[in-house]
């Protein structure tokens, strides 16, 4: 018993130096929205081939950060529920607090708000309601909202809704991204918005405002829009 | 040791001690009645916070017109549902298409509105707020006017120690007051607390009831929670399949969820769409109403068999279920906070 209580206190002892000893830093973690290697703000329009594109609203979740080493998660962000949204050129600026010593080769993150939060009811900052990206004719946050207009050459301009989200079992659109990663200093993503608006769901449906099978579809084509800049 | 063990013993007693009486005192889980649902670790009762919440309920700001409230659908004294209106109407007095159900032991649910859309008390107000036909708002304008209007910040600062307002809080403290919401006094509550008795109609009625009724409408809550097809016939111009438009899942078409038969006095008109007006209607439906679709309940596929008096029985007992103390509970009622908003 006596023995037991000792190993206890120890432990504490070194529990306790270690939480001091440990010191941290900030990571920066960019994550831009492009198109022809522009930075994309509200009201810019592109040109694609023969059309335009004039994004209105762009943003996104980013959650649940992770580092892997070897396969092997060695941490994790607490709290981890980022909005890029590209009227806010700070919110592509994702500060993260790791700490001095991590080693690691790979970046986990989320698309989305994982369906245990879109479950648990308010939540503030970047998750309040305030920003626009929580349902209200249903429940489950949005996990990323485009809206813009697409003008071409040979047809009506169009307006293009897309509101992607759903995170019930058959409905699940959170995507999980995985980018292999050499250095802990700066890591910058882009979000390729020309991609996305020439991607096969978007040609189709001009309007995604609820989950389903094309909500997921698409989600997962924004997943592959993303690519890490060496 | 001994005493390292009961010291210790002590202080994780102390620890708990000083959180349980606070929550007791808000909070009070009735004798026999199942935990609540409500996550309440996440958002932990307080009573400045409820006051708060009781005045939002109760606020015109929340919509456009600054003229409709919660208030205006959820009367204190139908059980804070919509009496008389069989569909609610909101801004500009506009029709909605359901009929606004009573607000009553809320803590206890975790899906709300009849098609269980919501799954979360905390966001049900974001519903109505924003809904084009009831309060046709946004929270971002409604939190602006709160910045503005007495006695709104004061209160944010009495609540949180600080007056900035966010939708986070807006919405919790919504729910702290509907979650304050308990009706647990009713006739039928004294009677199983041994302090009442029912009549003998009553008391024939309550034995009809366990017998046909509490499979869905099941006690002390008068629910199970679950989603069903009582057989109402789809109404041609709604066109409701409720929990269906959810799922969409051909399974749950034409189910809603069995609403709590608590207060049912005040709560008129009935169903989701409010198409009963009496207690009478709702039973004679049950009786020979039945609608037969693939849907439909097992336990309703031959209609319930209810002799007009065992009908009569039935509604003395459904009587029992009202609760004055609540409906007039003046706590619950319109805040005289708002009159000097004025
Ligand atoms: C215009 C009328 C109207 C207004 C205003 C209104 N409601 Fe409702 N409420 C309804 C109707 C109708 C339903 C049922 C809707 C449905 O099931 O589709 C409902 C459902 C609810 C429910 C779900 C209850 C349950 O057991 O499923 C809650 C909680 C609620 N309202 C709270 C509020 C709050 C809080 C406000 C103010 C922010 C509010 N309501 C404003 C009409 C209204
Ligand atoms: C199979 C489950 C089931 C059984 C059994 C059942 N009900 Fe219901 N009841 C429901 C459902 C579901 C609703 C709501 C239906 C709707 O609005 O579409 C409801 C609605 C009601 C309502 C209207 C409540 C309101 O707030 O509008 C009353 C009153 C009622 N039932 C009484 C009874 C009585 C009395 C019995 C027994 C004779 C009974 N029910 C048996 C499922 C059931």
């Amino acid at each position: 018993m006596k023995r037991g209580l000792l190993i206890l206190l120890v432990q504490l002892l070194i529990d306790t130096t270690n939480l001091f000893s440990q010191t941290n830093r900030l990571l920066t973690l960019e994550v831009l929205p492009v198109a022809d290697e522009q930075t994309v703000h509200a009201e810019k329009c592109f040109s694609l081939k023969n059309d335009s594109i004039c994004i209105e609203l762009l943003k996104f979740y980013i959650s649940g950060i992770q580092f892997f080493n070897k396969g092997i998660p060695v941490w994790s962000e607490i709290q981890s529920f980022h909005l890029i949204d590209i009227e806010k050129p700070q919110s592509c600026l994702v500060k993260i607090n790791i700490p001095d010593q991590l080693v690691a080769d790979e970046l986990v993150f989320n698309l989305g708000i994982d369906s245990l939060t879109s479950v648990s009811g308010a939540f503030g900052a970047d998750l309040d309601p305030t920003q626009g990206m929580y349902w209200t004719w249903q429940s489950g946050y949005i996990n990323l909202k485009l809206e813009g207009l697409y003008k071409s050459k040979d047809a009506l301009a169009k307006r293009l809704v897309y509101h992607l989200g759903g995170y019930q079992q058959n409905e699940n659109a959170l995507q999980t991204l995985r980018f292999e990663i050499k250095q802990l200093n700066s890591i910058k993503l882009n979000f390729d918005v020309i991609k996305f608006i020439t991607s096969e769901v978007v040609k189709q449906h001009a309007h995604i405002m609820s989950p389903g099978r094309e909500a997921i579809q698409l989600s997962a084509t924004a997943k592959s829009c993303f690519n890490l800049v060496k | 040791m001994r005493y390292v063990k009961i010291i210790s013993f002590l202080s994780i007693a102390c620890i708990l001690g000083s959180f349980v009486p606070k929550f007791d005192e808000l909070f009070k889980v009735p004798v026999n009645w199942p935990q609540p649902k409500y996550a309440f670790e996440r958002n932990p009762l307080d009573s400045s916070k409820i006051k708060l919440g009781r005045l939002l309920f109760y606020s015109g700001l929340l919509s456009r017109t600054n003229k409709i409230s919660c208030a205006s659908c959820h009367s204190p004294y139908a059980s804070f549902a919509h009496t008389d209106h069989a569909l609610s109407h909101g801004i500009d007095d506009k029709i909605g298409n359901r009929n606004a159900p009573a607000l009553v032991n809320l803590a206890w649910s975790n899906s709300f509105m009849w098609d269980g859309a919501i799954n979360h008390l905390d966001m049900q107000a974001l519903f109505p707020i924003t809904h084009p036909l009831e309060m046709d708002e946004n929270i971002q304008r409604v939190i602006q006017k709160l910045q503005i209007h007495k006695p709104f910040p004061k209160l944010f600062y009495t609540a949180y120690n600080d007056s900035t307002i966010t939708g986070e809080r807006v919405l919790k403290c919504i729910s702290q007051f509907m979650l304050s919401l308990v009706s647990a006094e009713s006739k039928y509550d004294s009677v199983m607390r041994h302090s009442a008795e029912f009549t003998a109609q009553e008391k024939n009625g309550y034995r009809l009831f366990k017998l046909h009724c509490s499979s869905c409408h099941t006690e002390p809550l008068f629910t199970n929670y679950s989603f069903q097809n009582n057989g109402l016939p789809l109404d041609t111009m709604l066109k409701d399949l409720g929990r269906m438009k959810v799922t969409h899942d051909g399974n749950d078409s034409l189910k809603f969820k069995v609403p709590t038969l608590r207060n049912i006095e005040y709560t008129y008109p009935y169903m989701h769409d409010g198409r009963f007006k009496n207690l009478p209607q709702v039973l004679l439906h049950y009786v020979t109403g039945i609608t037969k679709s693939s849907t439909l309940a097992a336990q309703l596929k031959n209609g319930i068999p209810l002799s007009p008096n065992e009908r009569v029985d039935i509604t003395a007992f459904l009587l029992c279920l009202s609760d004055k103390k609540f409906i007039f509970n003046p706590s619950n009622a319109y805040p005289k906070e708002l009159l000097y908003d004025k």
